[in-house]
């Protein structure tokens, strides 16, 4: 006989075998606290390299000269107005990219024939890098809000689109055969079994989505704009505002962790259905 | 209203790849009849039945159904996303929810009407797609092994219902099992898939409840067990 000592280890082996204590129910998850602590630490480890003098203000401000930077910005106004005219382009472009690439996926993913003429041509073209459409989309659209939004559509389009139709396609057959069996139509078929079975794929690429949208604006902002974050971070280049650039660094920071918080929770109400392995 | 309805399988044949599954198997099932379907695993029980419920189109030969087909999957297929009601109104008219949620608590399921299938245990998911299948009165009624996964209480309670409902509505029934015992308690004929055709077929005698100590059954059952290969010493 071999004594077991409750500790540590959740599984020890003995000469019995393998033993397993429980961990109780409703274990507080350590993930969420672990991850705002790694960020105070950078946070900190950032504050104690400028106190000692390991980074040089020109070129790395400190936290302190951030921070009375982005006051300024934001008592100056200059700061929401940015903010504002960013927001607006990520929401009216990364939009009308979602509705593309959802419509035109499910259209490849539901009928060969759609597939056959889309397809091909949308997979050519997502080997061109939306950096390269901008002096074109200014060529043709001008100077104004739209050569932006159809900057940040464009990026947001080809992640939608292509888990759309992955997940179109990954869809069990056996649950369409369900439906067949029961006599459901084809639009019911495709309203009832192929959206809510592709809809985990569709949030993938939707949460690759709006990532990209942010960097696209950012992008188009930088190359040709006279508002918004990216104009913000080039005038300051250009004066050799250090702090102010570090003001939008972590503005894009901020504003890419917000993103994802508000896609986590859409993804939480609509994929409740799963019991999925969700990190251990 | 008699011949219409009766399923007519007609010299199907099935392969896949160089594996002919169904040789050229003929089966005829008189409408409102109940008939176990049994088999080696693998013989082609549930390829049969795809044929019948219109899933597999590649095969020789021919097939009559009845319009109205319902189908118990082997696995028990409930669609993850919908709730176990929808799941079992699946393609009905919104009026039939009741009557989804008084079969639900037929099959004891009641106050699951509304939980997610993947947090149904093996057994209670089993009794959901069959739900699914009873509540909508078909003309011909496809189980495949839809007893399988539960325990020997609820499965007789199980075959109670399912008798329930062919009593009521008269539904040709094709119910495939592994389960000598259950395809004599259940069905008036049994056949025996071997060899890519129906290699024994027979009548059930004696009352359903009444039949099972009958020396005529006992006779058949001895005959079933041999036609499935199994030493009947034992059994
Ligand atoms: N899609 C398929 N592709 C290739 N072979 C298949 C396919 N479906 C079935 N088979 C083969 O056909 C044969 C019959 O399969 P089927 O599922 O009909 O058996 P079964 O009688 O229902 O067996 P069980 O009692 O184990 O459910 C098996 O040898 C199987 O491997
Ligand atoms: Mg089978």
């Amino acid at each position: 006989m071999s004594v077991v000592s409750v500790g540590a280890a959740a599984t020890s082996a003995t000469e019995n075998g393998v033993v397993r204590h429980g961990r109780g129910s409703n274990r507080r998850r350590r993930g969420p606290r672990l991850r705002y602590l790694s960020l105070v630490a950078l946070l900190v480890l950032w504050f104690v390299a400028d106190k000692a003098d390991w980074i040089s203000a020109d070129t790395f401000p400190g936290p302190g000269a951030v921070w009375h930077a982005a006051v300024d910005l934001a008592q100056s106004g200059k700061l929401a107005d940015a903010l504002q005219v960013s927001l607006t382009r990520v929401v009216i472009g990364g939009l009308i990219g979602v509705v593309l690439g959802v419509v035109l996926g499910l259209l490849s993913g539901f009928s060969h024939l759609a597939e056959s003429v889309l397809d091909t041509p949308l997979q050519a073209l997502r080997a061109v890098p939306f950096t390269a459409l901008v002096p074109i989309f200014i060529l043709w659209l001008g100077i104004g809000e739209a050569p932006k939004i159809a900057i940040v559509a464009f990026a947001v389009f080809f992640p939608v689109y292509i888990n759309t139709y992955a997940g179109i396609r990954s869809v069990d057959v056996k649950y369409a055969e369900v439906a067949q069996v029961y006599g459901l139509s084809r639009v019911a078929v495709a309203r009832r079994v192929l959206l809510p079975g592709a809809l985990p794929g569709i949030l993938v690429g939707i949460r690759y989505a709006l990532a990209l949208s942010w960097i696209s604006v950012i992008v188009a902002e930088q190359l040709n704009a006279s508002s918004g974050i990216g104009f913000l971070l080039v005038n300051a280049r250009q004066f050799l505002q250090v702090d102010v650039m570090f003001v939008c660094l972590v503005l894009y920071a901020l504003l890419g962790v917000v993103t994802d918080l508000v896609y986590r929770l859409v993804e939480r109400r609509l994929l409740v259905w799963r019991r999925g392995f969700d990190g251990a | 209203m008699s011949d219409q309805r009766a399923v007519v399988v007609d010299g199907v044949s099935k392969d896949f790849g160089a594996h002919r599954v169904l040789d050229d198997l003929s089966l005829r099932l008189e409408p409102g009849s109940f008939t176990a379907l049994l088999g080696a695993s693998g013989s082609g029980k549930s390829t049969l039945l795809r044929i019948l419920a219109g899933l597999d189109e590649e095969f020789e030969g021919r097939v009559v159904v009845p319009p109205r087909v319902s189908v118990a999957f082997q696995e028990p297929r409930l669609l993850p996303w919908a709730s176990v009601l929808d799941n079992v109104v699946l393609g009905l008219d919104k009026r039939a929810r009741p009557l989804g949620a008084q079969t639900l608590a037929e099959v004891g399921l009641a106050e699951k009407s509304g939980a997610w299938p993947l947090t149904l245990s093996g057994g209670q998911a089993q009794r959901a797609s069959l739900a699914r299948a009873l509540v909508r009165e078909p003309e011909l009624l496809l189980l495949d092994e839809p007893f399988g996964a539960l325990d020997a209480l609820t499965r007789r309670s199980m075959h109670q219902l399912t008798l329930d409902l062919w009593r009521a509505h008269a539904p040709t029934v094709l119910l495939v099992t592994h389960d000598v015992e259950e395809a004599l308690r259940l069905a008036d004929r049994v056949v025996v898939l071997q060899g890519g055709v129906i290699g024994f077929d027979a009548e059930v005698p004696e009352d359903r409840g009444l039949r099972m100590e009958k020396p005529a059954v006992l006779h058949l059952r001895r005959e079933l067990y041999g036609a499935l290969g199994v030493d009947v010493v034992t059994a």
